[in-house]
C-alpha cells in the first residue's frame, strides 16, 4: 500500500493542481521540440518531483514509469571505487550526486558523458534525460564542470536539476537553464485537495480540523497529506505535532531557564538525541530560533539572529556539527545572562540606552 | 533525424556566436592587437580576462577559426572545466599534443605554423596544475601558443600571467547588448510589446550578453508566439515581484521581527531565492526611496555582503535574510 501522497500524486501535467498556468507552458514547449537544460527550484513539499515526472511522461510517454534501480561503479584518478544507486528507465537516468561527497564532480563528469554518447531511443526525441536531484547540494568543482559539458552536448542530452534553493547554484549554470520556481500551494489549496484526498479514503474529518492541518503544514502538501494519515492511522481526533518541535522548544525553554555549563552540557544530549533520529540540522536551527524568539526579550533578538546565522554558516563549512552548534548555545546563555544582569542593575537607562 | 528538428534545438547562444573576429562587439582593443597578430607570425601566448559573457571564448574560436579554417580541429585542443585537467593530464595529454609538429602547410594551403590550445575557464585549475604548464609553455613555443581564459586573473598563478600578453575583455555597454538582442529578435520572429522589455532584460543580466540571450530564448520558449511582457522576462529570470520587496521593506519598519518572520516563511515558501533577494535588495538601497543615512547604508551594506557570501556557500536561506532583516531593524530603532 502506497502512502496517500504517492497514490494521488498527479501523474500528467494536465492533471497538476496548482500553478496550472505554468503547466501550460511547459506543455507547449515540449510540443515545440525545443526543450532546453531545466533548473527546477522550491521549497520542499512543494511538488518540484512530481513535475519533473510530469514532464518526462509528457516527453516520453508512459515508459519512463517502468525504473530500475542501477549501481554505478565510478573510479577516481586515484583507483578509488565509489558506489552510486541511480534510478533509471530506457529514457533518463536520475542521480544524486551529493551521496558521495566530495567527489561529486566525477560522477557529474562521468554519467554526462557515457549518457551523452548514447543519445536518445526514440526518433522523435533525440536526447536523454540527466534528472540530478539535491542539486543545491553540489560542489562547487562539479558545478563548473558542467558548464560547458551542458553546451556542447545539447543535442543528446538534457539536465533537469532539481533543487530546494537557487541560491547555491552558480550563475554560469543559471544563465544556461530555464528556471522553473515551483511555489508552494497556498493554504486554501491544501485544504481542497486534503479534502479531495479524505473523500477518496472515506475518512470522516471535520473542515476545521483540515484547515488546522493545513495551516501546521506551512504550505508543504507532502507533509499534509502526511499529518491527515497520521491521523488516520491513530484514530485520532486532534493533530499529532511532530515530537520534535516539542523536543527542541523544550531545549529552548533550558537554555533561558538560568544559563549555566551543566545547562550546556544537557543541550548537548538534547541535540545528539535529536541528531540520531534524523533530524537535519537546519530544521533543527529554524525551529530552535522559531521558539526562543518568542520567549526573550525584544532588544535581544538582533543579537540572537546574527549568532544563529553566524554558527550555521560555521556549521555548514566545518565538519563537526555538535561543536558549532555547542558554541551557539554557550554564546547565547553567555548574551542572555548578560543582558540580564545589565537590566537588574540600570533598569531605568534600559530604554534609553537602547 | 529530420533537418526540422536539429535546427531547432540550436541555444541561440551558438547559433550566433560570432563566426569571424571582426563581428566581435566592442572589445576594439583586443580585437586590433590580435589581428595584427594574425597578419604577422609573432603570435603571443594569449589570457583573456573578464566578466562572463564579454566574448573571451567567441574570439579565441573565432581567431583560430579564421587562422586555421579547415584544419581547425587538428590544430586546436580545447580543454574547459568539464574534462578532466589534473596534473596528470596536463603532463600527459597537454604535452604530448603541444610537442607534435606541425608543418607551414598542408595539401598546398598556408596555415600558421603552430598550433593552440585553449584553457577556458582556467581559474577553476588547480594551483599544481597551472605551476605544471610553465615549463611546457617555454619550451614548446616553437610549435605550440596556449590561450588561457578566466573571469578572474587573480586566479591564475604569476608565473603564467608573466609568460602572457593579457587581455581585459570589458563589460558590454548596454546599446551594443541592445542592438544584437534586436538583431535575434528580428530574425527569430519574436514581438515584444514594447522596447522597455529589452531594456528590462539587460537591466537583470547585467551585461553579460549569454545572458540575456538565454533568457531570451527561455522566455520565448514559454510564450511561444506570444508577445513577450516584462512580466515574463522577469518570470524566467527569477526576478522577485516589487511587491514583495515592499512588504519586506514594510515589515522591517514595523520593528516586527514576528512580521520579517512571516514575510520570509512565505517567500521562501513561493521558491524565491535568498540570494534573490539579497540583490533586489542592494538595488533598493542604493535606489530613491531608501531614506537611511549613509552611515546605516553602509551597515546594511555590509550585512547583505555577508550573508551573500555565506548563502553560496551554503548556508540556510532563512536564516542569512532573517540576519539582514534583524540588521535593517535594529538600524531603523537607532534612528
Amino acid at each position: 500500500m502506497a502512502l496517500w501522497c504517492d497514490r494521488y500524486r498527479p501523474t500528467s501535467l494536465n492533471k497538476l493542481d496548482y500553478n496550472k498556468e505554468q503547466a501550460d507552458y511547459l506543455k507547449r514547449m515540449i510540443k515545440s521540440n525545443d526543450f532546453p537544460h531545466l533548473l527546477v527550484y522550491g521549497a520542499p513539499g512543494s511538488g518540484k518531483r512530481t513535475r519533473v515526472q510530469c514532464i518526462l511522461r509528457e516527453i516520453y510517454g508512459p515508459g519512463v514509469d517502468k525504473t530500475r534501480i542501477e549501481h554505478l561503479t565510478i573510479e577516481t584518478p586515484s583507483n578509488k571505487k565509489l558506489e552510486l544507486n541511480s534510478i533509471a528507465s530506457n529514457y533518463h537516468i536520475e542521480v544524486n550526486p551529493s551521496d558521495i561527497g566530495i567527489q561529486d564532480r566525477l560522477v557529474v563528469q562521468d554519467v554526462m558523458k557515457n549518457i551523452a554518447q548514447s543519445g536518445g531511443l526514440v526518433d522523435k526525441v533525440p536526447f536523454k534525460v540527466i534528472v540530478i536531484s539535491e542539486a543545491h547540494k553540489l560542489s562547487k568543482d562539479a558545478q563548473h564542470s558542467l558548464r560547458r559539458t551542458m553546451e556542447k552536448y545539447i543535442s543528446t542530452l538534457r539536465l533537469i536539476m532539481v533543487a530546494d534553493t537557487s541560491s547555491t547554484i552558480l550563475p554560469p549554470i543559471k544563465s544556461r537553464c530555464l528556471l522553473l520556481r515551483v511555489a508552494a500551494p497556498s493554504t486554501d489549496k491544501i485544504s481542497q485537495i486534503l479534502e479531495f484526498v479524505a473523500k477518496k479514503e472515506n475518512f470522516d474529518i471535520s473542515p476545521s480540523l483540515i484547515q488546522k492541518i493545513a495551516k501546521e503544514s506551512e504550505r508543504n502538501l507532502r507533509r499534509a497529506l502526511l499529518m491527515m494519515e497520521t491521523m488516520y492511522i491513530n484514530q485520532s481526533k486532534d493533530i499529532i505535532k511532530p515530537s520534535y518541535v516539542l523536543y527542541i522548544q523544550r531545549m529552548a525553554k533550558k537554555m533561558v531557564e538560568n544559563p549555566s555549563l551543566e545547562k550546556v552540557k544537557d543541550i548537548r544530549e538534547d541535540f545528539y538525541e535529536l541528531e540520531q533520529h534524523l533530524i537535519p540540522v537546519d530544521l533543527i536551527f529554524k525551529v530552535l530560533i522559531h521558539s526562543l524568539l518568542q520567549i526573550c526579550d525584544k532588544h535581544l533578538r538582533g543579537k540572537l539572529i546574527q549568532l544563529a546565522s553566524h554558527y550555521e554558516h560555521q556549521m555548514r563549512v566545518g565538519s563537526k556539527r555538535v561543536l558549532h552548534f555547542e558554541a551557539f548555545v554557550a554564546h547565547f546563555m553567555a548574551a542572555y545572562q548578560k543582558f540580564t544582569e545589565d537590566n537588574m542593575i540600570d533598569d531605568d537607562d534600559d530604554l534609553l540606552a537602547m | 533525424m529530420s533537418q526540422e528538428v536539429k535546427r531547432v534545438m540550436v541555444p541561440w547562444v551558438e547559433k550566433y556566436r560570432p563566426k569571424n573576429i571582426d563581428e566581435v562587439v566592442y572589445q576594439e582593443e583586443a580585437v586590433n592587437v590580435l589581428k595584427q597578430c594574425l597578419k604577422g607570425d609573432d603570435f603571443p601566448n594569449l589570457l583573456f580576462y573578464g566578466p562572463p559573457g564579454t566574448g573571451k571564448t567567441s574570439t579565441i574560436l573565432a581567431l583560430a577559426r579564421e587562422m586555421f579554417q579547415d584544419q581547425f580541429s587538428s590544430r586546436v585542443l580545447e580543454l574547459n572545466a568539464s574534462d578532466e585537467r589534473g596534473i596528470a593530464v596536463i603532463r600527459e595529454k597537454v604535452k604530448r599534443f603541444a610537442q607534435q609538429t606541425v608543418s607551414r602547410s598542408e595539401n598546398g594551403n598556408k596555415y600558421p605554423p603552430f598550433k593552440i590550445i585553449v584553457l577556458d575557464e582556467a581559474d577553476s585549475m588547480t594551483q599544481s596544475a597551472q605551476a605544471c604548464l610553465r615549463r611546457i609553455m617555454e619550451k614548446e613555443t616553437k610549435s605550440t601558443r596556449f590561450c588561457i581564459i578566466c573571469n578572474y586573473i587573480s586566479r591564475i598563478i604569476d608565473p603564467i600571467v608573466s609568460r602572457c600578453s593579457k587581455f581585459r575583455f570589458k563589460p558590454l555597454q548596454q546599446d551594443l547588448v541592445m542592438e544584437k538582442l534586436a538583431t535575434i529578435c528580428n530574425s527569430e520572429n519574436i514581438s515584444l510589446e514594447n522596447d522597455v522589455v529589452l531594456t528590462e532584460l539587460i537591466k537583470v543580466s547585467g551585461g553579460d550578453l549569454r545572458k540575456a540571450i538565454t533568457f531570451l530564448q527561455t522566455a520565448y520558449r514559454l510564450k511561444g508566439d506570444e508577445i513577450l511582457t516584462i512580466n515574463d522576462v522577469r518570470e524566467v529570470t527569477g526576478y522577485i515581484p516589487e511587491n514583495w520587496i515592499d512588504m519586506f521593506v514594510e515589515a522591517c519598519q514595523k520593528q516586527s521581527y514576528e512580521n520579517v518572520e512571516d514575510v520570509l516563511n512565505s517567500m521562501v515558501a513561493e521558491g524565491f531565492s535568498g540570494a534573490q533577494l539579497l540583490n533586489q535588495l542592494h538595488d533598493w538601497v542604493l535606489g530613491e526611496n531608501c531614506l537611511l543615512t549613509d552611515e546605516q547604508i553602509s551597515e546594511l551594506i555590509e550585512a547583505l555582503a555577508l550573508a551573500d557570501y555565506r548563502l553560496l556557500e551554503g548556508a540556510d536561506e532563512f536564516l542569512q535574510t532573517f540576519n539582514v532583516a534583524s540588521v535593517f531593524i535594529q538600524l531603523l530603532g537607532k534612528k
